[in-house]
């Protein structure tokens, strides 16, 4: 017998074997009879083994109705979920679970369990998640259950609709957290819990909803997941305090997860691996900072006046540079500025507590701005207090804006 | 009235970018950049990033590989790390430029490759039993060109007895020439190539539709001048034209094709425009055999008449046709015809499929092309208009016709897929093939390409590369890839053996009916690839015809 090898065959670098399997004298199961390197093009196999002696070999993976390994149709979206490959065929818009996944053997897959949803139109992504599996649409969710065919072909999946409104628009945003499967959606970022109840957790970042996320991932060690955008923002969703903050680094094209280590591609053609000992990017301070809203402790027409400020934090090294900005009734101008050093405050490893008495004082709101820059880490912030007082009656009028009197 | 101070104290929260500022609770943020809630209420500076790759700037994708950032180059693969560069095979995997590795010259003990580079270039490989070298060669510094407006349409690059040389041309309006560089050596720090020679082949025409072949010694290369077809034979080293010949007078070549049966005569074909009736796109395909002696010899012929048709010639020629059913045929086995004489020609035929169409606009793909040892050709190309939203195109892979007729249908496809949103314009899906690689990019609007879902890439039997959205995906298996924007994994074999033949010999004991089914096994373990990591064993088989 004469068989042809593959063409991709390389002798340096691919060991593939050729099997041939045989029946007995008229019969209709195969025996694995010979098993022959690929070295050539063609292989010749001379199979003179006595009917008896294969009798005890093992069979052909699709006698006794096995289902045979086709190939799978061009790929939308894929994932792995219940032990299968699940795709979405970029063909048919059609959902393909592969056979159920075996250790040592190469995924396969069948026709014969393809998925059809009806009425799903395209499909942007899949996602398993517990014993479910999320499809999405651009605008749409399903979710397919059920233990699902065997390798026989026997059983079948359910799908159903969860949501004619609600999908996701770009695989790369797909991560599964503890609290359910978070997703890039036209509304933004959302989360399917646990319980497939959706919740929108990206609405205080929602001024990000259209950026282009390329990659993301979960450094274990936090609690966090991140999500890479291509404007060089990394969202940051701190699960367990549920809080956004958001990472300004270079721009990024693509990311991965090395040893629990983020890892993202420059568009520059850079790789930059996060460093726990480093508070510097590439060699270069980088800005840290938060900003408060409008503070008006006496409501939000209210007037006050604030004659105290107090940082409490940790001096975690101690060349830390604390510059305090303080703007005033809705107005973004910097009216004030207070900077910290080293000299003044408590050596590294301490609390500190830093204060200072604004020179303005009386005013509708005040906003304050804290900036750390140096290739230290710094001081870390655990909260703010003011020292207060709250005038009675509105507020003055605004700056540059312009009373109307009614009647 | 004295004011009644009290302390307010401000736990501090997240980023809430959504409520309006006047009315953000105390302790939420309008901006907080890089800082991180450490324990609850602490805020705490960012871990800072280390460039990994110092002044490098050329890596095109990263992965993950045993817990070690995977670093991929153009031209390497290496774990950044400790920089080495990952074993040879997976190098030569690496990077968005396939090395041609079929197509190699043995020189002494070294075997060269190359591959088509960016910007002009191609990269140049040596392999020797201890080292792999790679070196970009850049035309341009080789100053090549002489036009003062030219529009560079690509090196071919052949394997000679000395080294490896690129024929180039430029088109474009004004006078062009058509070059022959030869490299035959590297120096040792990889640094810009040695031993360069060449010379002009042709110069002061406008030259279009090279192909190129080498006997080793000599270059033959065949072209359309805008006025005739001609065909150059020039000396590889040391430099030295021969001939330039015309082939047919007064054609006007939309594709070429040039083939060797051996060191001393091969064949040009090529398709000709229609000068009669009929619509104007429509063409003939002709040939004409040579020697490299004494150029051309015999008369141009026609193979195939009022035709469009994609012609492709390793060893043979390969011409795929016809608007509504796609044909091939094969005209010359160098194997099995020799001598060749126009009247020893055996031409095979043999139809292929039928174009799915969904309206009178439906054009075949530019190319097909031997892939992995079929025929392959796209079977469907819509061509959309301005309210169709999809655009597909299939490629339909068929057994290498040396197998002999008869012949089948071996794989529905070896991808298919379409745009997303649907184009705003118009250009046929883009493949190129060189040696045994295909890449495929699928339709594209203007001159970006949208939405690229699936393209593949493949290399002689190495790694299939995908392109998601123009960006470079690299997976080291021989099996087809799948990817979803973020990982990719090899599903399957791409094919499963074909039984050429079956025979019983011998009396013995052996009476009754056999079956067979061949099965190939891949014991492998994968070392880069997102998903798998593990020895596994794809099986896919094909039953034979029983033996009685």
């Amino acid at each position: 017998m004469t068989v042809k090898a593959p063409p991709f065959f390389d002798s340096t670098t691919d060991s593939f074997s050729l099997v041939l399997y045989r029946t007995t004298a008229n019969g209709t199961i195969f025996y694995r009879v010979t098993e022959s390197a690929v070295s050539t093009t063609t292989v010749t196999v001379v199979e003179q083994t006595p009917d008896a002696d294969i009798a005890s070999n093992p069979l052909l993976y699709t006698d006794g109705g096995g289902l045979e390994n086709v190939m799978p149709p061009a790929v939308e979206a894929w994932c792995i979920a219940r032990d299968r490959v699940w795709i979405v065929s970029a063909e048919d818009q059609n959902i393909y679970p592969s056979k159920l996944r075996i250790s040592g053997e190469g995924l396969g897959f069948n026709d014969a369990l393809r998925i059809t949803i009806n009425g799903s139109g395209d499909l942007r992504a899949i996602a398993g998640m517990d014993e479910k599996v999320l499809v999405f649409g651009e605008e749409s969710t399903w979710v397919i259950y059920g233990v699902g065919p065997d390798d026989l072909g026997s059983g079948n999946f359910e799908n159903q609709q969860i949501s004619d409104d609600l999908g996701c628009i770009e695989p790369r945003s797909i991560m599964l957290g503890d609290s359910g499967l978070y997703f890039q959606s036209r509304k933004g970022l959302w989360r399917y819990g646990r319980d497939l109840s959706s919740q929108p957790v990206g609405i205080p970042v929602d001024a990000y909803r259209t950026e282009t996320i390329v990659g993301a991932m979960s450094p274990s060690d936090r609690l966090a997941y991140w999500w890479f955008t291509a404007s060089g923002t990394i969202l940051v969703w701190d699960e367990y305090h549920q809080i956004w903050s958001r990472f300004l680094s270079d721009v990024a094209k693509g990311s991965a997860l090395v040893n629990q280590k983020p890892v993202f591609l420059t568009t520059g053609g850079e790789v930059f691996r996060e460093n726990t000992s480093s508070y510097q990017d590439d060699s270069g301070n980088y800005e840290c900072s938060i900003t408060t809203g409008w503070l008006n402790f006496a409501g939000v027409q209210g007037f006050q006046k604030v004659r105290l400020v107090s940082i409490l934090g940790t001096s975690q090294t101690a060349d830390f540079n604390l510059v305090v900005t303080a703007a005033y009734d809705h107005v973004d101008t910097t009216v004030s500025t207070w900077t910290a050093s080293n000299a003044t405050v408590k050596p590294a490893g301490t609390a500190y507590r830093w204060e200072f008495k604004p020179k303005r004082q009386k005013c509708t709101t005040m906003r304050l701005t804290i900036t750390q820059t140096s290739a230290a880490e710094g001081a870390s912030i655990t909260g703010l207090a003011v020292e207060a007082g709250l005038i009675p009656g509105i507020a003055r009028r605004l700056k540059g804006a312009k009373r109307v009197e009614g009647t | 009235m004295a004011l009644a101070y009290q302390m307010v104290p401000i736990q501090l929260q997240g980023l809430d970018q959504k409520t309006d500022p006047f009315v953000l609770k105390p302790g939420s943020l309008t901006e907080l950049k890089n800082m991180w809630m450490d324990k609850t209420g602490t805020l705490r500076k960012r871990y800072g990033f280390d460039d990994l790759t110092g002044l490098t700037s050329d890596t095109v994708t990263v992965s993950e590989w045993n817990n070690q950032i995977v670093r991929w180059t153009t031209t390497t693969a290496q774990i950044i790390t400790s920089t080495d560069v990952i074993a040879t095979d997976v190098r030569q995997h690496a990077g968005s430029y396939e090395f041609h590795d079929i197509g190699g010259s043995l020189v002494s003990s070294d075997v060269y490759h190359y591959a088509e580079g960016p910007d002009y270039g191609i990269f140049v490989k040596r392999t020797s039993a201890t080292t792999v070298e790679i070196q970009f060669v850049d035309l341009i510094t080789r100053a090549c060109f002489n036009s003062e407006s030219f529009t560079y349409d690509g090196a071919h690059v052949v394997a000679t007895s000395t080294g490896v040389a690129a024929v180039l041309w430029t088109t474009g309006s004004g006078t062009a020439d058509m070059v022959l560089w030869h490299w035959v050596g590297f120096d040792s720090a990889g640094s810009p190539d040695v031993d360069v020679a060449g010379g002009t082949i042709v110069s002061g025409s406008l030259i279009e539709q090279v192909d190129v072949v080498c006997t080793g010694t000599k270059v033959c290369a065949v072209y359309s001048d805008t006025t005739d077809l001609r065909l150059a034979i020039a000396t590889v080293s040391p430099f030295a034209v021969d001939s330039d010949s015309v082939v047919e007078a007064a054609v006007t070549a939309t594709r070429t094709a040039i083939g060797l049966q051996d060191a001393t005569q091969g064949f040009v074909a090529y398709t000709q425009e229609r000068t009669i009736a009929g619509p104007a796109y429509r063409t003939d395909v002709r040939y004409r055999f040579f020697t490299i002696a004494s150029g051309p010899t015999g008369t141009a012929t026609n193979l195939v008449t009022y035709s469009p048709a994609s012609l492709y010639s390793p060893s043979r020629l390969t011409v795929v046709y016809s608007a509504v059913t796609l044909n091939w045929k094969v005209l010359f086995d160098w194997d099995s015809l020799s001598p060749i004489t126009p009247s020893t020609v055996e031409v095979w035929e043999h139809n292929i499929g039928t174009i799915q169409y969904r309206d009178s606009n439906v054009q075949l793909a530019s190319r097909a092309f031997y892939y992995q040892g079929f025929l392959c050709a796209y079977l469907s190309a819509d061509r959309p208009t301005t309210d169709e939203t999809n655009v597909s195109l299939a490629l339909r892979a068929y057994p290498d016709p040396s197998n002999n007729p008869p012949w089948g249908l071996w794989s529905d496809y070896l991808f298919q897929g379409r745009t997303r949103p649907a184009p705003t314009g118009w250009a046929m899906p883009g493949i190129t093939v060189s040696g045994t690689s295909i890449t495929a990019l699928l339709p594209y609007s203007g001159n970006r390409y949208e939405q690229a879902k699936i393209a593949v890439r493949s290399a002689a039997g190495k790694p299939l590369f995908g392109y998601w959205n123009r960006a470079l995906l690299h997976n080291v298996t021989p099996n087809i890839m799948t990817f979803d924007g973020r990982r990719t994994f090899p599903a399957g074999f791409p094919t499963w053996p074909i039984i050429t033949g079956v025979s019983a010999s011998g009396t013995g004991s052996f009476t009754g009916t056999y079956g067979y089914t061949a099965v190939w096994e891949r014991i492998t373990s994968v070392t880069f690839g997102a998903l798998l990591r593990v020895s596994y064993r794809p099986l896919l088989h094909r039953l034979t015809p029983p033996l009685t």
